[in-house]
């Protein structure tokens, strides 16, 4: 299968806004070879391949997952950033949540509105953010995810590895009132 | 459909040699008669005055059309804007071929009836007026005694050639949806020529409310702004017997 | 005709009505005010050169002056406002001068009909309207129109000029010369200064143009420019990233204006539209990234939400069409109710609650029966300061002291108590009408409120919650916003500070660490912003960029762009590391007129404009202690309800030594006098203003 052909295929996954397992992919370049010299097998160098396809098209990018998985993706419609957020999903609404809290209290910085993980790529219902904050209290992986009530009872989380109490809380009322309030 | 027509006996050889229903250009015909270009001056109506040349009746169809989606219209008029500021390095709406202004207050029905029932003072919704780049018989190209109104490769857009016209404004009467435009600067008449293949308002727009699509006829369904002067060519008698 | 004008971009005209006299002139527009480009400057010029300082807002002897720029009625991006203005009759305790900015399509409108801009003198014996069409113009009798509401005077002066007229126009309040009144056009593009008008019997200006804005430069190189700097368009207020992740998207910030996503659709439009996946790059989605109604009004918004309005030529479409229904059927208004930010919740303000919580159905109605009123009736808002006025009013018992008891109980407090937007049609009407002690006072403005009902200015000024600065007016982006930066800002006005050159920067949603790299670019270094709430101790580059944020808004104001969405300081555009262009204003000016001005010469002709006002403000004032006396601070800046310390982390607050230390540097970066704050010779000979400078000099009033 050619490069350009390969590439294509990851750009219209990513256009459709996901990204392509190493497993599809490897069953894409299998399922459209043609062998060269007309044998029926004839091994495949996928590594090579693959690599052939991110040189010639260097919109394409790989980015892996926790377990050392490779996604492709292309950057001419999706960020890694983006294409991260995608990755998140695997660790379940609770790792996902988790992560994201703690990259915009690091970053921005500020916290987050828990509303944020209904919106597409989480899509997580209120009660399941609910649920997921509930049992992030008390686990050692998350004491660093705390969360507080703004004052129009609007609920905001943060990483205390990143913003204190006090800091976060003006931070929240900041976007949740006070912005409103100076429109 | 018939071929194109010249007065004065020119007609009845042209229709010997073309083959009916066979659109032929005015090139063609030319060709053909052998005439050269100083020879269309000279060419009259049966029975009339003297010193008016035939129309340019217009057979062959656009290749394209802008066509408009009113519910996603914002009303920005930036169309209006790139339509002069791009063609005619100016911002006049008032000359813009496209026409967004007169419909956006009170929509096209307007404020005479009484009832403003578009619009930005209305339900909101913005009519945006376009040219139908109309099939045979087209108002504007058969209204002007000129033959100012002209197809122009490649998308066949019925264009205003500024070199024949005279600024008569008998084209702007002829519109049924009055989408000729006049420029009082140049004294000229001026019309969509879809940007020849490329129309500035369609790109231009932040709404995705315009389109350039194939052409397809609208103007059996768009109602029309107004009652035409009807303008009847003698000419089209040699065709349509 | 004549032959071709020597620059493009100006109608060439700028206007002279006296309405004492019925005598309509015209001026050159170039030739008499190039040097102040036209919109505001044009505005102070007339004001400084024409107005004498005793002057006060409803004299005749006062002008209002309407000036757009050459921008303006070009596809530039942003250019839709025309410039009001005039003595303001909210100032407090004298009227100095002020700007307002209507947007719409009045300032198209009027260059199409060939002049810059507007200026009116005098007072009419009777009710008139002044009818402009194509390079004339012509006074009207309006003593029919005279008690309408806006809607109708509109209707009735389009009948009368054709639909394509545009009409700015006062309501009752503005009549009855209410100070806290706007001239609105196109349904819903106010300014103010209705009061002024009013005081001038004139009711509306009606405007009809078929004409054209010549564009000097290049057509490939204008239309290149033009698409350049769309490309670098965020949404509303300049904000550059979207509110929830998208795929095109490295960041997002939740609270983004930038609320376009899939599945977020115009639930109103017949069928929904779906906004989508916004890329910047697509040039033909822009209108679709902003969405006020749903961003002031909440989620709920967006079944309402028909599509984006507002001014000529704008592709970002901040005003927001909404169709409820059911506030048409419960309070008998129109179905559609438009606008955009303070005037869109002008309604919902006033409550403290609503049954149904703060972004619930009855708070909409409450801002469709708002805007309804408000835009009928042409009543301003002040920032919100009406509304915040009312509510201390009411919670203290200041309005059950002062007014008596007959008219107290005249009101349905009862309604007011439950969030029942019914309490409008009592409250609004009566405001715009004068109709009682209380509605009265609300109508003056904050100053003369206070002052007529013998209330301490330092009343307002010590309590937060009001956000009162000074002069009758509140602040605007302040230190919550920008830190010293925008204490600074809010100390120049003698209204609200009308800038956002500074707050679209800080509120542009990107890291800090982008922020301070793009900072570095654009004031020499990355302190010269801090993160929001954790502030650091001034430095000399916080002071450049409070300079530039004035200049700037006076510049785009001058020249007609919005103040709202410029200047382009950061920008969408991940492979531009989300710089933006600082000389976007240099190129368009540039182009359109065929005046070259590099950035640097076309901010010396800003500061011209923005030392004018301040030459005005000082002549007003008819001091030199502008530091002391007009410069000044409300002391809750200093303040923290939690008493956390300055300069730590969760706190906006400020200190008092570090402001003092601020406008001195300030003072310095602007080339005035360090003590008191005064224009130097110096900084007035360097701008061209030595005239300005000698008759200040001559009352003493200089450094």
């Amino acid at each position: 299968m050619e490069a350009a052909e390969l590439a294509e295929l990851i750009r219209e996954r990513t256009r459709s806004g996901e990204l392509l397992v190493s497993a599809d992919l490897e069953a894409a370049i299998e399922d459209r070879h043609i062998p060269v010299s007309g044998r029926a097998t004839e091994p495949l160098d996928i590594p090579a391949i693959i690599r052939e396809v991110m040189i010639s098209h260097p919109d394409i990018q790989m980015i892996e997952d926790d377990s050392g998985g490779a996604w492709y993706f292309s950057e001419q419609s999706m960020t890694v950033a983006y294409a991260q957020l995608q990755l998140l999903k695997g660790r379940g609404p609770l790792g996902m949540m988790a992560e994201v809290i703690r990259e915009h209290s690091r970053v921005y910085p500020r916290p987050v509105p828990l509303a944020l993980f209904r919106c597409a790529p989480f899509s997580l219902s209120d009660d399941d953010i609910a649920l997921c904050l509930k049992e992030m209290t008390g686990l050692l992986p998350y004491r660093d995810i705390a969360h507080l009530t703004t004052s129009i009872g609007n609920l905001y989380a943060y990483s205390t590895d990143h913003l204190e109490p006090v800091y976060a809380a003006m931070l929240a009322e900041w976007a949740d009132v006070g912005q409103a309030e100076n429109p | 459909m018939k071929a194109l027509v010249e007065a004065d006996g020119i007609a009845e050889q042209v229709l010997t040699v073309v083959a009916p229903g066979q659109p032929v250009s005015r090139r063609k015909v030319l060709k053909l008669c052998g005439a050269t270009i100083a020879g269309i001056a000279s060419w009259h109506f049966l029975g009339m005055g003297g010193g008016i040349s035939a129309p340019l009746i217009i057979t062959e169809q656009a290749g394209g059309l802008v066509v408009a989606d009113p519910t996603r219209c914002v009303g920005c008029r930036r169309c209006e804007l790139a339509c002069t500021e791009y063609n005619d390095g100016k911002s006049s709406p008032g000359t813009a071929r496209i026409r967004v202004r007169r419909n956006l207050n009170f929509g096209p029905a307007g404020l005479y009836t009484g009832q403003c029932t578009d619009g930005n003072w209305g339900s909101g919704l913005i009519v945006q007026d376009l040219c139908k780049q109309c099939p045979h018989p087209v108002p504007c190209a058969d209204a002007c005694p000129n033959a100012a109104i002209e197809v122009k490769p490649p998308v066949n857009a019925r264009v205003v050639n500024p070199d024949r016209c005279t600024g008569c404004k008998v084209c702007l009467k002829a519109c049924p949806w009055e989408m000729i435009s006049f420029d009082l600067e140049t004294n000229k008449a001026t019309k969509c020529f879809l940007c020849d293949g490329k129309p500035k308002c369609v790109e231009a727009c932040p709404a995705e409310a315009l389109m350039f699509v194939s052409w397809v006829d609208l103007t059996g369904k768009v109602p029309p702004r107004t009652t035409p002067v009807s303008n009847q060519s003698v000419a089209c008698i040699d065709c349509h017997k | 005709m004549g032959g071709m004008p020597q620059y493009g971009g100006w109608a060439g005209k700028v206007l002279r009505v006296d309405l004492s006299t019925g005598r309509i002139t015209t001026e050159d527009t170039v030739e008499k005010y190039k040097d102040y480009i036209g919109g505001t400057g044009l505005g102070y010029k007339v004001l400084w050169d024409e107005v004498a300082p005793e002057t006060m807002a409803f004299d005749p002897e006062n002008k209002i002056v309407f000036a757009t720029g050459p921008l303006a009625g070009t596809s530039a991006p942003c250019n839709g406002r025309t410039a009001i203005t005039t003595l303001w009759p909210t100032c407090w305790p004298k009227h100095l001068v002020g700007s307002g900015h209507m947007g719409g399509h009045f300032a198209s409108e009027l260059k199409y009909a060939g002049f810059d801009g507007v200026i009116v003198e005098g007072r009419a014996d009777h009710p008139v309207w002044l009818a402009i069409a194509d390079g004339k113009a012509e006074i009207r009798d309006a003593r029919r129109l005279w008690g309408q509401g806006i809607r109708r005077t509109t209707l009735e002066i389009s009948r009368q000029m054709g639909p394509e007229a545009v009409v700015a126009a006062i309501g009752q309040a503005g009549e009855k010369m209410v100070p806290m009144s706007v001239i609105i056009n196109s349904v819903s593009h106010s300014g103010a200064g209705g009061a002024v008008m009013g005081s001038k019997n004139l009711k509306a200006i009606g405007v009809r143009g078929t004409g054209s804005i010549r564009i000097a430069g290049n057509r490939e190189e204008w239309e290149k420019a033009v698409k350049y700097h769309l490309s670098l368009l965020g949404a509303n207020n300049q904000i550059v990233v979207p509110s929830s992740p998208q795929p095109w998207a490295e960041h997002y910030n939740p609270g983004s204006r930038w609320v376009a996503s899939r599945g977020r659709t115009w639930g109103a439009a017949n069928p929904p539209i779906d906004t989508g996946s916004c890329e910047p790059q697509n040039l033909n989605r822009i209108a679709y990234r902003t969405n006020n109604a749903a961003f002031f009004l909440g989620e709920k918004a967006w079944r309402y939400t028909l599509r984006g309005n507002g001014c000529t030529g704008c592709p970002i479409r901040c005003h927001t069409m909404i169709k409820v229904p059911t506030a048409a059927s419960k309070y008998g208004i129109p179905e559609i109710g438009q606008s955009t930010c303070v005037r869109m919740i002008f309604g919902k303000w006033f409550f403290k609650s609503f049954p149904d919580g703060p972004l619930g159905e009855t708070s909409i109605e409450a801002a469709m029966v708002g805007m309804h009123l408000a835009d009928d009736l042409g009543l301003w808002d002040n920032y919100g300061q009406l509304q915040r006025d009312f509510q201390k009013c009411y919670s203290e018992g200041i309005f059950q002291s002062k007014v008596g008891e007959k008219e107290f109980r005249s009101y349905s407090w009862d309604k007011f108590e439950k969030g029942d937007p019914a309490f409008l049609f009592e409250l609004l009407p009566r405001i715009a009408g004068k109709e009682g002690e209380l509605a009265s006072a609300l109508g003056l403005g904050t100053g003369f409120m206070l002052e007529g009902w013998g209330i301490s200015e330092e009343a307002w000024k010590s309590d937060r919650t009001l956000q009162y600065w000074k002069l009758g007016h509140p602040k605007h982006h302040s230190n919550e916003d920008a830190g010293q930066c925008g204490v600074i800002i809010n100390t120049q006005y003698n209204r609200d500070a009308q800038c956002h050159s500074h707050t679209n920067f800080t509120r542009n949603g990107l890291p800090l660490e982008v922020q301070k790299k793009l900072a570095a670019d654009l004031w020499g270094s990355d302190a010269a912003v801090d993160a929001a709430g954790d502030f650091t101790p001034m430095n000399v580059y916080k002071a450049k960029m409070a300079k530039w944020a004035l200049l700037r808004k006076e510049l785009h104001d001058s020249i007609s762009l919005c103040n709202w969405m410029g200047p382009w300081s950061s920008s969408p555009l991940k492979e531009r590391g989300y710089k933006g262009d600082d000389t976007l204003e240099s190129l368009l000016y540039s182009l359109v007129t065929g005046d070259r001005k590099s950035p640097r010469e076309l901010d010396e002709v800003a500061e011209r404009i923005f030392v004018l006002h301040r030459a005005l403000t000082i002549r007003g004032m008819g001091t030199r202690e502008m530091r002391t006396k007009h410069d000044t601070i409300p002391d809750w800046v200093y303040g923290d309800d939690k008493d956390r310390i300055p300069f730590t982390r969760g706190t906006i607050q400020m200190d008092k030594d570090d402001i003092r230390k601020a406008m001195q540097m300030f003072y310095e970066e602007a080339g005035w006098d360090k003590e008191t704050g005064v224009p130097t010779r110096a900084t007035y000979r360097r701008l061209g203003l030595s005239d300005v400078e000698e008759k200040l000099a001559k009352k003493r009033l200089t450094a």
